[in-house]
């Protein structure tokens, strides 16, 4: 129940998770970012994201610190209401943040 | 042996030589055969002596002594005297020196005793009521020149002061003396010259009844033992689990019991003091393992687990009746004698004697023990600056040796000890081990199988469950390893934990009834538990809650709408699915739509981390919504809680922790069941819908 659209804009790789994010599909996800390679800009488009529970922002996470390592930036786009409150809620932003400075 | 005493004892041989010289030449014949089958007798009882339950030993031979003494005279009671002595020769094969020495110290005892008697008055063959006090004068005196004469040896031999031996050996013997008093008197009334018969009818049922005495106490203190032993085993076992030098508190308790009686406390004292040393360590049963594998100094934390130890192994004991006073030595035992050591910081003698002996024979033991020790009889005096009681330092360094019997679980009986037990009547063996504490704590069972179950004396018995135990012991005999199993016993409720050693062609069982341990651990869960519900339910505001499965069973009683099992990763959305269809039919929508379904995915993906399977339940009371998620799995740390719920923050491993951050963010309620049989969580919502919206059959629309 998820499927992940992906794109190239300008110098920044795009990845659409769509559907929902949580214990059944975030091996897919992470496969996925596996195959991330040489990428300067990483944006994450929410927008088509029904739900997202703790194990799905733990992918998220491990996208940033990956960043991090790696040394490309994240970017987080089109968050919903709701799921951006559970960001806020579990620190997933000031990591964010913190990350990027 | 020094020079000094063997002169002694030689000198008192030759006295004593000389007067049987003196006197053996003027027996009666008429009399010898009569006399010499009554010394007879008494040589047997000599040998077959019995040992009181004080560890007092006692022979029934003075009696005919007496008894011919006032029948026939005072050469002839030389002769049972000499007899008697002669007789452990022949058939003990005692040392020359002890023969010799007996020989001299009977001859002279009876010597001077009936000079008394002949003084007094007291005339052989012509018995009357008026010679009683005579005859327990003369006694007196046999029994008073008797330990004298021992007196010395023993004084020499321990060290100690001449007169104190001599009179701790005298109140020693007040009981024996009325017993062998009465006893003689007894058969001295029935004797008559002419009509014998009933004479030596008594003196064979004197004869039956000591050896039966002698049977019975002598079973009585063989069940002490066993149990001091089973205790001994007890902790050595644990001190594998605990990593401690195996023996350790065996000899720990040896050392506390000699440094007790070389205080000359009494004997319950002296008891307490070895039980409470014999299981000193008791309480770090209940410590995490790591905390003694552990090298190099302890976290403060850790620190803190560690001292615990006293405490609770204090509280184990208490419960034992008899034992308040150990429980008290235990608790203390690591206070210091400047008050820097724990539980309370007493000093000095403020903390009981008790305590201190079984620190000062802790510490002798660890560091004679210790490897690395270069000098652990220096670095032990040390310890009298801040941690022992000078005192009792001083006590301890006269009667250990370092470095010689560290290895061995008992310190190894040197010659002057054996040659004092053999000399000696009474004292050497004057201190045996009281069993109270064993019958309590449950040591229960040391058996034997050899085709059928034995106990220490070769006879057949029943043990528990033999049917089990049966089978474990073909297993230890088959691998030729110790095999060790828990059993419960269903008839009478008891869990043993019974050890199976196999040797050549036995197998060897012990059984410890561990059912008191179990409840006790039991009751410290139960009370953590409740500490921790009263923690967590304070600093959450009363959102979290801990239950008991008792209280969980009110949430199971009103509504039930849907219910489904969590056993794969695809479970999890059709949980939410779920209740979201409830949701929806109830118009609940936008965020707290949102947020039941994120704690629904929540506590159902923790129910595949931490364990196998698990089951979602969707209850309505009234307008609360409550989802109750149970699993199967191991249970969840109670003590980890505080930490998961308090601490947010976001660490790269997601777990329970962050998780419950959200449940409890999020939730109006959560109530949590935890322990060996899997976990509930219990989540409720307040939904604030009038009630007419709920306006139709929920159940017949949505379970499935």
């Amino acid at each position: 129940m998820l499927s992940i659209h992906t794109k190239n804009e300008n110098s920044s790789h795009i990845v659409k998770p769509v559907g929902v994010l949580d214990i059944s599909t975030v091996d897919k996800f992470d496969e996925y970012v596996q195959t991330l390679d040489s990428v300067l800009t990483l944006i994450i488009d929410f927008s088509e994201l029904e739900f997202i529970d703790s194990t799905g922002i733990g992918a998220i996470l491990r996208v940033i610190y990956r960043s991090q390592d790696e040394d490309f930036s994240v970017e987080l786009e089109g968050l919903q209401e709701n799921i951006r409150e559970i960001f806020e809620m579990v620190g997933v932003m000031k990591v964010l943040e913190a990350m990027q400075k | 042996m020094p020079l000094m005493l063997n002169i002694y004892i030689y000198s008192v041989f030759t006295i004593g030589t000389t007067l049987s010289f003196i006197y053996l030449s003027s027996i009666r014949l008429e009399f010898f055969f009569s006399v010499f089958i009554l010394a007879i007798i008494a040589g047997l009882l000599d040998k077959y002596f019995v040992e009181l339950p004080n560890g007092t030993l006692f022979s029934g031979s003075t009696i005919f002594t007496f008894t011919v003494l006032t029948l026939y005279g005072l050469p002839e009671a030389m002769l049972v005297e000499v007899v008697v002595a002669l007789f452990g020769a022949i058939v003990e094969r005692i040392s020359l020196n002890k023969v010799a020495f007996n020989i001299g110290q009977y001859v002279i005892s009876i010597t001077l005793a009936g000079l008394v008697y002949s003084m007094l008055g007291g005339v052989p063959e012509s018995f009357a009521l008026a010679e009683i006090p005579k005859i327990l004068i003369v006694i007196g005196i046999y029994n008073i020149v008797n330990y004298i004469l021992v007196s010395v040896i023993m004084s020499c031999l321990n060290e100690r002061n001449y007169l104190i031996t001599l009179i701790d050996m005298m109140k020693d013997s007040v009981y024996m003396y009325w017993v062998t008093a009465v006893l003689s008197l007894r058969l001295i009334f029935v004797f008559n010259q002419v009509e014998q018969f009933q004479f030596w009818i008594e003196t064979f049922f004197i004869f039956i009844f000591f050896l039966a005495l002698r049977n019975a106490f002598g079973l009585f203190i063989n069940l002490r033992k066993t149990y001091l032993t089973s205790m001994e085993s007890l902790t050595h076992l644990t001190e594998n689990r605990l990593s401690i030098s195996g023996g350790h508190a065996t000899r720990v308790g040896r050392i506390a019991r000699q440094l007790a009686e070389e205080l000359k406390l009494p004997q319950e004292e002296t008891d307490a003091i070895h039980y409470a040393a014999l299981l000193h360590d008791l309480g770090k049963v209940q410590l995490e393992e790591n905390i003694f594998r552990k090298r190099g100094p302890l976290t403060l934390e850790e620190e803190k687990e560690y001292r615990k130890h006293v405490e609770i192994g204090a509280e184990m004991v208490k419960d034992i009746s008899g034992l308040e006073k150990a429980s008290e030595y235990i608790r203390y035992h690591h206070e210091c004698w400047d008050g820097e050591g724990f539980l309370e910081g007493k000093k000095g003698e403020e903390i009981p004697l008790g305590a201190r002996i079984i620190a000062a024979a802790n510490e002798y033991d660890h560091l004679n023990n210790d490897k690395n020790a270069k000098n652990p009889a220096f670095d032990f005096e040390k310890l009298v600056q801040h941690k022992l009681d000078p005192l009792l330092v001083k006590t301890l360094m006269q009667i250990v040796d370092f470095g010689t019997d560290s290895k061995q679980v008992a310190p190894e009986t040197d010659i002057e000890d054996k040659l004092l037990e053999n000399i000696v009547i009474s004292e050497a063996r004057n201190k045996f081990y009281q069993s109270k504490l064993l019958k309590k704590f449950g040591a229960s069972l040391i058996v034997t199988y050899d085709g059928a179950f034995r106990d220490e004396q070769g006879r057949s018995i029943e043990v528990p469950c033999s049917n089990q135990v049966l089978s474990f012991v073909e297993k230890a005999r088959v691998q030729r390893a110790g095999v060790r199993e828990f059993l419960e016993d269903s008839t009478t409720g008891k869990v043993y934990d019974i050890y199976c050693v196999p040797s050549e062609y036995q197998v060897h069982i012990m059984f410890f009834d561990v059912s008191y341990i179990l409840d006790y651990e039991k009751k410290q869960e139960e009370h953590v538990k409740s500490l921790y519900r009263d923690v967590i339910y304070s600093v959450t505001q009363g959102k979290l809650q801990l239950a008991d499965e008792r209280e969980m069973s009110d949430f199971y009683k009103t509504e039930l709408i849907v219910e489904a099992p969590i056993k794969t990763k695809m479970d999890v959305p059709k949980c939410r699915e779920l209740v979201q269809n409830v949701l929806e039919a109830w118009n609940v929508q936008g965020k707290m739509k949102f947020n039941i379904l994120l704690c629904t995915s929540e506590v159902a993906t923790n129910v595949l981390k931490h364990a196998i399977d698990g089951q979602m339940k969707v209850y309505r009371n009234q307008d609360i919504l409550r989802i109750i998620i149970q699993d199967n799995g191991s249970g969840i740390e109670i003590s980890d809680l505080p930490k998961s719920t308090l601490l947010s923050g976001y660490s790269s491993k997601l777990s329970m922790g962050q998780g419950f951050n959200l449940l409890l963010k999020l939730m109006d309620r959560v109530v949590l069941s935890t322990g060996p049989q899997g976990t509930t969580i219990v989540m409720e919502m307040k939904l604030g819908l009038a009630e007419g919206e709920y306006g139709y059959n929920l159940r017949t629309a949505y379970s499935t």
